[in-house]
Protein backbone atom coordinates (compact mmCIF):
# COMPACT_ATOMS: atom_id res chain seq x y z
CA UNK A 1 0.00 0.00 0.00
CA UNK A 2 1.25 3.39 -0.71
CA UNK A 3 1.66 5.48 2.38
CA UNK A 4 1.66 8.64 1.12
CA UNK A 5 -1.29 9.65 3.04
CA UNK A 6 0.70 10.14 6.22
CA UNK A 7 2.99 12.99 4.52
CA UNK A 8 -0.45 15.01 5.20
CA UNK A 9 -0.41 16.65 8.68
CA UNK A 10 -3.91 16.23 8.66
CA UNK A 11 -3.91 12.45 8.34
CA UNK A 12 -1.15 12.69 11.04
CA UNK A 13 -3.51 14.45 13.63
CA UNK A 14 -6.64 12.09 12.56
CA UNK A 15 -4.08 8.75 13.73
CA UNK A 16 -2.81 10.38 16.74
CA UNK A 17 -6.55 11.03 17.58
CA UNK A 18 -7.65 7.71 16.68
CA UNK A 19 -4.66 5.76 18.39
CA UNK A 20 -5.75 7.52 21.67
CA UNK A 21 -9.95 7.51 21.53
CA UNK A 22 -9.53 3.51 20.70
CA UNK A 23 -7.22 3.30 23.90
CA UNK A 24 -9.63 5.34 26.27
CA UNK A 25 -12.76 4.36 24.81
CA UNK A 26 -11.91 0.66 25.20
CA UNK A 27 -11.03 1.00 28.83
CA UNK A 28 -14.36 2.62 29.60
CA UNK A 29 -15.91 0.50 27.04
CA UNK A 30 -15.31 -2.26 29.08
CA UNK A 31 -17.12 -1.42 32.13
CA UNK A 32 -20.28 0.30 29.61
CA UNK A 33 -21.05 -2.96 28.70
CA UNK A 34 -20.37 -5.17 31.75
CA UNK A 35 -22.80 -2.17 33.54
CA UNK A 36 -24.91 -2.30 31.10
CA UNK A 37 -24.90 0.91 30.36
CA UNK A 38 -25.24 1.06 26.38
CA UNK A 39 -28.19 2.89 26.01
CA UNK A 40 -26.34 6.16 28.69
CA UNK A 41 -23.45 5.61 25.82
CA UNK A 42 -25.73 7.14 23.76
CA UNK A 43 -27.86 9.44 25.65
CA UNK A 44 -24.88 11.34 26.45
CA UNK A 45 -23.18 11.02 23.40
CA UNK A 46 -26.53 13.00 21.44
CA UNK A 47 -26.47 15.23 24.09
CA UNK A 48 -22.71 16.28 22.86
CA UNK A 49 -25.14 17.54 20.00
CA UNK A 50 -26.66 20.53 22.76
CA UNK A 51 -23.45 20.67 23.82
CA UNK A 52 -21.63 21.54 20.63
CA UNK A 53 -24.52 23.69 19.21
CA UNK A 54 -24.43 25.90 22.57
CA UNK A 55 -20.96 26.76 22.11
CA UNK A 56 -21.29 28.10 18.82
CA UNK A 57 -24.10 29.83 19.95
CA UNK A 58 -22.58 31.46 22.91
CA UNK A 59 -19.61 31.56 20.52
CA UNK A 60 -17.62 29.77 23.01
CA UNK A 61 -14.87 26.77 22.36
CA UNK A 62 -17.46 24.08 21.47
CA UNK A 63 -15.23 21.51 23.02
CA UNK A 64 -15.50 22.94 26.46
CA UNK A 65 -19.06 23.44 26.02
CA UNK A 66 -19.81 19.96 24.90
CA UNK A 67 -17.65 18.93 27.80
CA UNK A 68 -19.72 20.96 30.44
CA UNK A 69 -22.91 20.04 28.89
CA UNK A 70 -22.33 16.76 28.76
CA UNK A 71 -21.01 16.50 32.49
CA UNK A 72 -24.22 17.99 33.69
CA UNK A 73 -26.63 15.68 31.27
CA UNK A 74 -24.35 12.27 32.83
CA UNK A 75 -25.08 13.77 36.62
CA UNK A 76 -28.81 14.92 35.56
CA UNK A 77 -29.33 11.24 34.46
CA UNK A 78 -27.86 9.19 37.54
CA UNK A 79 -29.79 11.78 39.73
CA UNK A 80 -32.93 10.83 38.35
CA UNK A 81 -32.38 7.50 38.18
CA UNK A 82 -32.19 7.57 41.89
CA UNK A 83 -35.90 8.15 41.84
CA UNK A 84 -36.91 4.44 41.74
CA UNK A 85 -40.49 5.28 40.25
CA UNK A 86 -39.21 5.68 36.97
CA UNK A 87 -36.98 2.60 35.37
CA UNK A 88 -33.18 3.46 34.32
CA UNK A 89 -33.96 4.03 30.66
CA UNK A 90 -36.43 6.45 30.94
CA UNK A 91 -34.30 9.77 32.28
CA UNK A 92 -31.90 8.64 29.15
CA UNK A 93 -34.99 8.64 26.92
CA UNK A 94 -36.14 12.50 28.04
CA UNK A 95 -32.63 13.72 28.33
CA UNK A 96 -31.22 12.90 25.14
CA UNK A 97 -33.82 13.91 23.25
CA UNK A 98 -34.18 17.01 24.74
CA UNK A 99 -30.40 17.87 23.93
CA UNK A 100 -30.52 16.92 20.35
CA UNK A 101 -33.73 19.73 20.22
CA UNK A 102 -32.22 22.24 21.98
CA UNK A 103 -29.07 21.30 19.20
CA UNK A 104 -31.62 21.62 16.73
CA UNK A 105 -33.26 24.93 17.89
CA UNK A 106 -29.93 26.75 18.34
CA UNK A 107 -28.24 25.86 14.63
CA UNK A 108 -31.54 27.01 13.27
CA UNK A 109 -31.04 30.36 15.23
CA UNK A 110 -27.84 30.78 14.03
CA UNK A 111 -28.54 31.99 10.04
CA UNK A 112 -25.67 32.37 7.74
CA UNK A 113 -23.08 30.57 10.65
CA UNK A 114 -21.47 27.77 8.61
CA UNK A 115 -21.62 24.66 11.24
CA UNK A 116 -19.64 21.53 9.53
CA UNK A 117 -22.95 19.60 10.93
CA UNK A 118 -22.48 16.06 8.97
CA UNK A 119 -18.58 16.19 10.42
CA UNK A 120 -19.93 16.91 13.91
CA UNK A 121 -23.04 13.86 13.85
CA UNK A 122 -21.12 11.11 11.64
CA UNK A 123 -17.00 12.22 12.21
CA UNK A 124 -14.40 14.09 9.80
CA UNK A 125 -11.45 13.16 9.42
CA UNK A 126 -10.07 16.63 8.19
CA UNK A 127 -11.71 18.43 10.93
CA UNK A 128 -9.12 17.58 13.54
CA UNK A 129 -7.17 20.66 14.31
CA UNK A 130 -3.16 20.96 16.20
CA UNK A 131 -5.53 22.64 19.71
CA UNK A 132 -7.83 19.35 19.12
CA UNK A 133 -5.24 17.31 19.76
CA UNK A 134 -3.99 18.68 22.77
CA UNK A 135 -7.14 18.66 24.16
CA UNK A 136 -7.46 15.00 23.50
CA UNK A 137 -4.47 14.28 25.20
CA UNK A 138 -4.98 16.35 28.13
CA UNK A 139 -8.62 15.26 28.74
CA UNK A 140 -7.69 11.47 28.12
CA UNK A 141 -4.64 11.82 30.84
CA UNK A 142 -7.43 13.21 33.01
CA UNK A 143 -10.20 10.27 32.24
CA UNK A 144 -7.23 7.97 33.00
CA UNK A 145 -5.87 9.22 36.35
CA UNK A 146 -9.72 9.22 37.69
CA UNK A 147 -10.68 5.76 36.03
CA UNK A 148 -7.42 4.44 37.99
CA UNK A 149 -8.30 6.29 41.44
CA UNK A 150 -12.16 4.62 41.14
CA UNK A 151 -10.45 1.57 39.63
CA UNK A 152 -10.90 -1.22 42.49
CA UNK A 153 -14.36 0.55 43.36
CA UNK A 154 -15.88 0.55 39.75
CA UNK A 155 -14.55 -3.28 39.44
CA UNK A 156 -16.22 -4.32 42.98
CA UNK A 157 -19.55 -2.63 42.36
CA UNK A 158 -19.86 -3.57 38.47
CA UNK A 159 -19.36 -7.57 39.79
CA UNK A 160 -21.38 -7.14 42.91
CA UNK A 161 -22.90 -4.23 43.98
CA UNK A 162 -24.57 -5.45 46.98
CA UNK A 163 -21.32 -6.15 48.56
CA UNK A 164 -19.22 -3.23 47.07
CA UNK A 165 -21.50 -1.43 49.23
CA UNK A 166 -21.31 -3.47 52.37
CA UNK A 167 -17.56 -3.35 52.00
CA UNK A 168 -17.94 0.41 52.37
CA UNK A 169 -18.04 1.53 48.48
CA UNK A 170 -20.10 4.93 48.21
CA UNK A 171 -22.08 3.21 44.55
CA UNK A 172 -24.01 6.02 43.38
CA UNK A 173 -20.66 8.46 43.83
CA UNK A 174 -18.60 5.45 41.82
CA UNK A 175 -21.66 5.59 39.18
CA UNK A 176 -21.69 9.29 38.72
CA UNK A 177 -18.15 9.54 38.41
CA UNK A 178 -18.20 7.04 35.84
CA UNK A 179 -21.38 8.21 34.00
CA UNK A 180 -19.00 11.43 33.80
CA UNK A 181 -15.50 9.93 32.21
CA UNK A 182 -18.06 8.39 29.77
CA UNK A 183 -19.19 11.90 29.26
CA UNK A 184 -15.60 13.08 28.78
CA UNK A 185 -14.26 9.85 26.37
CA UNK A 186 -17.79 11.05 24.34
CA UNK A 187 -16.21 14.45 24.10
CA UNK A 188 -12.95 13.62 23.19
CA UNK A 189 -14.53 11.29 20.57
CA UNK A 190 -16.73 13.27 18.62
CA UNK A 191 -14.19 14.71 15.87
CA UNK A 192 -12.91 11.53 14.81
CA UNK A 193 -15.72 8.94 14.95
CA UNK A 194 -18.87 11.76 15.22
CA UNK A 195 -21.97 12.53 18.22
CA UNK A 196 -24.08 9.85 16.50
CA UNK A 197 -22.03 7.07 16.18
CA UNK A 198 -19.47 7.49 19.56
CA UNK A 199 -21.56 5.01 21.44
CA UNK A 200 -20.37 2.35 19.24
CA UNK A 201 -17.01 2.61 19.99
CA UNK A 202 -17.87 2.42 23.63
CA UNK A 203 -20.08 -0.56 22.77
CA UNK A 204 -19.33 -2.69 19.99
CA UNK A 205 -15.22 -3.81 20.78
CA UNK A 206 -16.17 -4.47 24.63
CA UNK A 207 -19.36 -6.78 23.62
CA UNK A 208 -17.32 -8.57 20.98
CA UNK A 209 -14.76 -9.69 22.96
CA UNK A 210 -16.68 -10.77 26.04
CA UNK A 211 -17.90 -14.46 25.17
CA UNK A 212 -14.01 -15.02 24.61
CA UNK A 213 -12.53 -13.42 27.36
CA UNK A 214 -10.37 -15.53 29.94
CA UNK A 215 -9.75 -13.02 33.16
CA UNK A 216 -10.22 -8.75 33.07
CA UNK A 217 -6.95 -7.75 31.61
CA UNK A 218 -7.55 -9.76 28.60
CA UNK A 219 -10.62 -8.82 27.81
CA UNK A 220 -9.32 -5.03 28.26
CA UNK A 221 -6.91 -6.01 26.17
CA UNK A 222 -8.36 -7.52 23.13
CA UNK A 223 -10.80 -4.79 23.52
CA UNK A 224 -8.17 -2.07 23.08
CA UNK A 225 -6.95 -4.87 19.44
CA UNK A 226 -10.24 -4.72 18.26
CA UNK A 227 -10.62 -0.62 18.39
CA UNK A 228 -7.60 -0.05 16.99
CA UNK A 229 -7.62 -2.16 14.32
CA UNK A 230 -11.20 -0.99 13.30
CA UNK A 231 -10.08 2.64 14.24
CA UNK A 232 -6.92 2.51 11.98
CA UNK A 233 -8.44 0.92 8.96
CA UNK A 234 -11.23 2.96 9.07
CA UNK A 235 -8.83 5.97 8.94
CA UNK A 236 -7.81 4.27 5.84
CA UNK A 237 -10.75 3.35 4.33
CA UNK A 238 -12.30 6.90 4.74
CA UNK A 239 -8.97 8.46 3.21
CA UNK A 240 -9.42 6.69 -0.10
CA UNK A 241 -12.63 5.73 -0.39
CA UNK A 242 -13.94 9.48 0.88
CA UNK A 243 -16.38 8.29 3.31
CA UNK A 244 -16.83 9.61 6.71
CA UNK A 245 -14.61 8.29 9.34
CA UNK A 246 -17.46 7.63 11.85
CA UNK A 247 -19.10 5.18 9.23
CA UNK A 248 -16.67 3.31 8.13
CA UNK A 249 -15.07 2.71 11.65
CA UNK A 250 -18.37 1.54 13.07
CA UNK A 251 -19.37 -0.56 9.83
CA UNK A 252 -16.08 -2.48 10.76
CA UNK A 253 -16.38 -2.88 14.25
CA UNK A 254 -19.66 -4.32 13.34
CA UNK A 255 -18.76 -6.75 11.06
CA UNK A 256 -16.43 -7.88 13.92
CA UNK A 257 -18.71 -8.33 16.31
CA UNK A 258 -20.71 -10.07 14.30
CA UNK A 259 -18.14 -12.49 13.19
CA UNK A 260 -17.11 -12.89 16.44
CA UNK A 261 -20.89 -13.28 17.52
CA UNK A 262 -21.28 -16.48 15.08
CA UNK A 263 -18.19 -18.40 16.57
CA UNK A 264 -18.90 -17.36 20.11
CA UNK A 265 -22.02 -18.91 19.79
CA UNK A 266 -21.47 -21.89 17.59
CA UNK A 267 -19.08 -22.92 20.57
CA UNK B 1 -18.59 -8.02 77.52
CA UNK B 2 -18.33 -11.17 74.96
CA UNK B 3 -22.00 -9.91 73.88
CA UNK B 4 -21.11 -9.81 69.91
CA UNK B 5 -24.50 -8.92 69.01
CA UNK B 6 -26.97 -7.09 71.22
CA UNK B 7 -30.35 -6.23 69.54
CA UNK B 8 -32.67 -4.34 71.56
CA UNK B 9 -36.35 -3.20 70.86
CA UNK B 10 -35.94 -2.94 67.17
CA UNK B 11 -38.71 -2.53 64.57
CA UNK B 12 -38.10 -2.41 60.67
CA UNK B 13 -40.69 -0.33 58.69
CA UNK B 14 -40.35 -0.58 55.10
CA UNK B 15 -42.75 1.42 52.98
CA UNK B 16 -44.94 1.95 56.12
CA UNK B 17 -45.17 -1.65 56.41
CA UNK B 18 -43.94 -3.32 59.82
CA UNK B 19 -41.32 -5.80 58.74
CA UNK B 20 -40.03 -6.65 61.82
CA UNK B 21 -41.54 -5.62 65.44
CA UNK B 22 -39.30 -5.34 68.99
CA UNK B 23 -37.13 -7.42 68.41
CA UNK B 24 -34.72 -8.26 71.46
CA UNK B 25 -31.90 -10.97 70.63
CA UNK B 26 -28.53 -11.03 71.95
CA UNK B 27 -25.37 -13.49 70.28
CA UNK B 28 -21.91 -14.10 72.80
CA UNK B 29 -19.00 -15.03 71.68
CA UNK B 30 -18.20 -18.21 69.71
CA UNK B 31 -21.95 -19.25 69.19
CA UNK B 32 -22.87 -21.19 66.40
CA UNK B 33 -27.26 -19.50 66.11
CA UNK B 34 -29.85 -20.80 63.46
CA UNK B 35 -32.10 -18.14 62.58
CA UNK B 36 -35.41 -20.32 60.89
CA UNK B 37 -38.87 -18.86 59.96
CA UNK B 38 -41.25 -18.89 56.73
CA UNK B 39 -40.94 -17.25 53.56
CA UNK B 40 -40.77 -13.10 53.85
CA UNK B 41 -40.49 -13.65 57.94
CA UNK B 42 -38.09 -11.06 57.85
CA UNK B 43 -34.98 -13.35 57.73
CA UNK B 44 -33.15 -11.78 55.55
CA UNK B 45 -34.23 -8.43 56.50
CA UNK B 46 -32.96 -8.75 59.62
CA UNK B 47 -29.14 -9.75 58.43
CA UNK B 48 -29.11 -6.82 56.40
CA UNK B 49 -29.70 -4.90 59.05
CA UNK B 50 -26.76 -6.53 61.15
CA UNK B 51 -24.13 -5.61 58.04
CA UNK B 52 -25.25 -2.11 57.57
CA UNK B 53 -27.23 -2.45 54.63
CA UNK B 54 -30.24 -1.28 56.11
CA UNK B 55 -30.88 1.06 59.03
CA UNK B 56 -33.21 0.32 61.91
CA UNK B 57 -36.62 2.68 62.02
CA UNK B 58 -36.31 2.58 65.85
CA UNK B 59 -34.39 0.76 68.44
CA UNK B 60 -30.80 -0.51 68.31
CA UNK B 61 -28.57 -3.02 67.19
CA UNK B 62 -24.36 -2.80 68.08
CA UNK B 63 -22.21 -5.36 66.41
CA UNK B 64 -18.81 -5.34 68.07
CA UNK B 65 -20.33 -2.56 70.80
CA UNK B 66 -20.55 -0.47 67.64
CA UNK B 67 -24.08 0.47 65.25
CA UNK B 68 -23.18 -0.88 62.00
CA UNK B 69 -23.83 1.90 60.05
CA UNK B 70 -21.35 3.91 62.43
CA UNK B 71 -18.44 5.04 60.02
CA UNK B 72 -16.17 3.66 62.83
CA UNK B 73 -17.25 0.47 62.71
CA UNK B 74 -14.61 -2.26 61.45
CA UNK B 75 -17.21 -3.54 59.32
CA UNK B 76 -14.95 -5.98 57.80
CA UNK B 77 -15.19 -7.87 61.24
CA UNK B 78 -18.69 -8.97 59.80
CA UNK B 79 -18.42 -11.74 56.57
CA UNK B 80 -21.74 -11.55 54.84
CA UNK B 81 -23.12 -13.86 52.63
CA UNK B 82 -26.28 -12.70 51.18
CA UNK B 83 -28.86 -15.05 50.25
CA UNK B 84 -29.80 -13.83 46.49
CA UNK B 85 -26.55 -13.65 44.72
CA UNK B 86 -26.35 -10.59 42.98
CA UNK B 87 -22.62 -11.21 41.23
CA UNK B 88 -22.76 -10.23 37.54
CA UNK B 89 -22.83 -12.77 35.11
CA UNK B 90 -20.89 -12.11 32.52
CA UNK B 91 -17.83 -10.52 34.42
CA UNK B 92 -14.69 -12.26 33.65
CA UNK B 93 -13.66 -13.15 37.04
CA UNK B 94 -12.05 -16.64 38.63
CA UNK B 95 -12.37 -17.85 42.13
CA UNK B 96 -9.20 -16.88 43.42
CA UNK B 97 -10.02 -13.08 42.21
CA UNK B 98 -13.55 -13.17 43.90
CA UNK B 99 -11.91 -14.73 47.00
CA UNK B 100 -9.39 -11.43 46.75
CA UNK B 101 -11.91 -8.68 46.93
CA UNK B 102 -12.69 -9.82 50.57
CA UNK B 103 -9.21 -8.17 51.65
CA UNK B 104 -10.34 -5.16 50.56
CA UNK B 105 -13.19 -5.00 53.24
CA UNK B 106 -10.19 -4.84 55.87
CA UNK B 107 -7.87 -2.90 53.48
CA UNK B 108 -9.84 0.03 51.86
CA UNK B 109 -9.75 0.57 47.94
CA UNK B 110 -6.68 2.77 48.07
CA UNK B 111 -3.74 0.33 48.82
CA UNK B 112 -2.74 -2.63 46.42
CA UNK B 113 -2.86 -6.35 48.09
CA UNK B 114 0.69 -7.05 48.88
CA UNK B 115 2.09 -11.17 49.49
CA UNK B 116 0.48 -10.92 53.19
CA UNK B 117 -2.82 -10.57 51.65
CA UNK B 118 -2.85 -13.18 49.05
CA UNK B 119 -1.60 -15.61 51.52
CA UNK B 120 -4.87 -14.74 53.72
CA UNK B 121 -6.78 -15.36 50.15
CA UNK B 122 -5.11 -18.83 49.50
CA UNK B 123 -5.99 -19.58 53.62
CA UNK B 124 -9.27 -18.76 52.80
CA UNK B 125 -9.62 -20.77 49.74
CA UNK B 126 -8.09 -23.91 51.34
CA UNK B 127 -10.65 -23.37 54.21
CA UNK B 128 -13.54 -24.14 52.00
CA UNK B 129 -11.81 -26.56 50.27
CA UNK B 130 -12.02 -25.05 46.96
CA UNK B 131 -7.95 -25.10 45.94
CA UNK B 132 -8.96 -27.24 42.67
CA UNK B 133 -11.70 -24.98 41.29
CA UNK B 134 -9.61 -21.86 42.50
CA UNK B 135 -8.33 -21.44 38.46
CA UNK B 136 -12.08 -21.33 37.04
CA UNK B 137 -14.17 -18.98 36.09
CA UNK B 138 -16.59 -18.08 38.80
CA UNK B 139 -19.60 -17.68 36.62
CA UNK B 140 -18.65 -21.22 35.09
CA UNK B 141 -19.68 -22.63 38.67
CA UNK B 142 -22.39 -24.68 40.15
CA UNK B 143 -24.14 -23.36 42.65
CA UNK B 144 -22.77 -25.44 45.77
CA UNK B 145 -19.25 -24.03 44.26
CA UNK B 146 -20.02 -20.51 44.11
CA UNK B 147 -21.92 -20.61 47.73
CA UNK B 148 -18.32 -21.73 49.14
CA UNK B 149 -16.45 -19.09 47.00
CA UNK B 150 -18.63 -16.42 48.67
CA UNK B 151 -17.78 -17.76 52.12
CA UNK B 152 -14.38 -17.91 51.36
CA UNK B 153 -14.21 -13.83 50.09
CA UNK B 154 -16.06 -13.48 53.82
CA UNK B 155 -13.43 -15.76 55.42
CA UNK B 156 -10.70 -13.56 53.15
CA UNK B 157 -11.83 -10.53 55.59
CA UNK B 158 -10.54 -12.64 58.38
CA UNK B 159 -14.11 -11.67 60.40
CA UNK B 160 -14.95 -12.81 63.85
CA UNK B 161 -18.33 -12.84 62.78
CA UNK B 162 -20.14 -14.57 60.07
CA UNK B 163 -23.38 -13.87 58.86
CA UNK B 164 -24.60 -16.29 55.98
CA UNK B 165 -28.38 -16.41 54.73
CA UNK B 166 -29.43 -19.37 53.98
CA UNK B 167 -26.16 -21.02 52.14
CA UNK B 168 -27.37 -24.53 51.71
CA UNK B 169 -30.29 -23.81 49.70
CA UNK B 170 -29.61 -25.32 46.39
CA UNK B 171 -26.78 -27.79 47.42
CA UNK B 172 -27.18 -31.24 47.57
CA UNK B 173 -27.76 -33.68 50.74
CA UNK B 174 -24.00 -34.79 50.42
CA UNK B 175 -22.05 -31.81 50.26
CA UNK B 176 -24.69 -29.86 52.33
CA UNK B 177 -22.88 -32.55 54.86
CA UNK B 178 -19.51 -31.79 54.84
CA UNK B 179 -20.10 -27.58 54.28
CA UNK B 180 -21.77 -28.11 57.81
CA UNK B 181 -18.13 -29.70 58.69
CA UNK B 182 -16.87 -26.51 57.53
CA UNK B 183 -18.60 -24.61 59.42
CA UNK B 184 -18.51 -26.69 62.55
CA UNK B 185 -14.65 -26.27 62.13
CA UNK B 186 -14.54 -22.40 61.53
CA UNK B 187 -16.90 -22.00 64.74
CA UNK B 188 -14.02 -23.97 67.19
CA UNK B 189 -11.34 -21.80 66.13
CA UNK B 190 -13.62 -19.12 67.34
CA UNK B 191 -15.70 -17.40 64.33
CA UNK B 192 -19.26 -16.52 65.90
CA UNK B 193 -21.81 -17.70 63.32
CA UNK B 194 -25.44 -16.63 62.73
CA UNK B 195 -26.74 -18.84 59.74
CA UNK B 196 -30.43 -18.36 58.20
CA UNK B 197 -31.75 -21.11 56.85
CA UNK B 198 -35.08 -23.58 55.91
CA UNK B 199 -33.44 -26.97 56.63
CA UNK B 200 -34.12 -27.41 60.15
CA UNK B 201 -33.55 -30.95 60.17
CA UNK B 202 -29.73 -30.29 59.63
CA UNK B 203 -29.62 -27.16 61.23
CA UNK B 204 -30.60 -28.72 64.74
CA UNK B 205 -28.45 -31.27 64.77
CA UNK B 206 -25.02 -28.59 64.23
CA UNK B 207 -26.47 -25.21 66.01
CA UNK B 208 -26.22 -24.23 69.30
CA UNK B 209 -29.22 -21.97 69.75
CA UNK B 210 -31.78 -21.75 67.29
CA UNK B 211 -34.24 -18.34 67.18
CA UNK B 212 -37.83 -18.63 65.11
CA UNK B 213 -38.44 -15.59 63.84
CA UNK B 214 -41.82 -14.45 61.18
CA UNK B 215 -41.83 -10.93 62.27
CA UNK B 216 -41.09 -11.01 65.69
CA UNK B 217 -38.81 -13.56 67.35
CA UNK B 218 -41.21 -16.09 68.84
CA UNK B 219 -38.68 -17.79 70.42
CA UNK B 220 -35.31 -19.07 70.82
CA UNK B 221 -33.56 -21.98 72.93
CA UNK B 222 -31.42 -24.86 72.19
CA UNK B 223 -32.78 -27.23 69.55
CA UNK B 224 -33.70 -29.48 71.91
CA UNK B 225 -36.48 -26.90 73.33
CA UNK B 226 -37.28 -25.68 70.00
CA UNK B 227 -38.16 -29.17 68.46
CA UNK B 228 -40.29 -30.24 71.44
CA UNK B 229 -42.38 -27.00 71.04
CA UNK B 230 -45.64 -26.73 69.71
CA UNK B 231 -44.88 -22.96 68.60
CA UNK B 232 -42.53 -24.37 66.07
CA UNK B 233 -46.11 -25.86 64.76
CA UNK B 234 -47.74 -22.64 64.79
CA UNK B 235 -45.42 -20.95 63.18
CA UNK B 236 -44.94 -22.77 60.32
CA UNK B 237 -48.65 -24.10 60.53
CA UNK B 238 -48.09 -27.95 59.74
CA UNK B 239 -45.54 -27.61 57.54
CA UNK B 240 -42.06 -28.02 59.62
CA UNK B 241 -41.32 -31.70 58.11
CA UNK B 242 -42.51 -30.72 55.09
CA UNK B 243 -40.61 -27.80 54.49
CA UNK B 244 -37.72 -29.91 54.93
CA UNK B 245 -38.60 -32.51 52.84
CA UNK B 246 -39.18 -30.11 50.38
CA UNK B 247 -35.88 -28.42 50.27
CA UNK B 248 -34.20 -32.26 49.64
CA UNK B 249 -36.63 -32.15 46.90
CA UNK B 250 -35.31 -29.14 45.41
CA UNK B 251 -32.19 -30.25 45.74
CA UNK B 252 -32.30 -33.29 43.98
CA UNK B 253 -33.13 -31.45 41.07
CA UNK B 254 -30.05 -29.18 40.77
N1 LIG C 1 -36.73 -3.85 49.30
C1 LIG C 1 -37.92 -4.41 49.53
N2 LIG C 1 -38.94 -4.20 48.68
C2 LIG C 1 -40.14 -4.75 48.89
N3 LIG C 1 -40.44 -5.52 49.93
C3 LIG C 1 -39.48 -5.77 50.80
C4 LIG C 1 -38.17 -5.23 50.66
N4 LIG C 1 -37.46 -5.65 51.69
C5 LIG C 1 -38.26 -6.42 52.42
N5 LIG C 1 -39.48 -6.50 51.91
C6 LIG C 1 -40.59 -7.26 52.48
O1 LIG C 1 -40.23 -7.60 53.78
C7 LIG C 1 -40.67 -8.89 54.12
C8 LIG C 1 -39.54 -9.72 54.68
O2 LIG C 1 -38.63 -10.00 53.65
P1 LIG C 1 -37.33 -10.88 53.90
O3 LIG C 1 -36.55 -10.23 54.99
O4 LIG C 1 -36.65 -11.03 52.60
O5 LIG C 1 -37.94 -12.25 54.39
P2 LIG C 1 -37.26 -13.69 54.49
O6 LIG C 1 -35.80 -13.56 54.23
O7 LIG C 1 -37.56 -14.16 55.88
O8 LIG C 1 -37.94 -14.56 53.49
C9 LIG C 1 -41.27 -9.49 52.89
O9 LIG C 1 -42.69 -9.48 53.04
C10 LIG C 1 -40.84 -8.58 51.78
O10 LIG C 1 -41.86 -8.48 50.83
MG1 LIG D 1 -34.58 -14.37 52.88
Amino acid sequence: MNLEIFRYAFMQRAFTAGFIISIVSSVIGVFVVLKGLSFAGVGISHAAFGGVALGYFLGINPTLSAIVFCLFVAAIIVYIQRNEKLKSDVPIGIIFAASMGLGAVLISLMKGYNVDLFGYLFGNILSVTHSDIVNIIFLSLIIIAIFLIIFKQLYYTTFDRQMAKVAGVNVVLIDTVFMMLIALTVVISIKVVGIILVSALLVTPAATIIPWAKNFKQLTFLTMITSLFSVITGLFLSYYLNIPSGGAIVLLTTLIFFVSFGFAYKK
Amino acid sequence: MNKIIEIVNLYFRYKNIEILTDINFFVSKGEFVGIIGPNGAGKTTLLKLLVGLLSPSSGKITVFGREPQHPGMNKYLIGYVPQANEADKNFPISVREVVALGRYHEKGFFTNLNAEDFEIVETAIKKMNIESIADKQFNALSGGQKQRTLIARALAQRPKLLVLDEPTAGIDVKTQASFYEILKRLNQEGITIIMVSHDIGALTKEVSRIACLNRRLHMQGSPAEIMKSEQLKKLYGYDVLLLTHEGKEDVNES
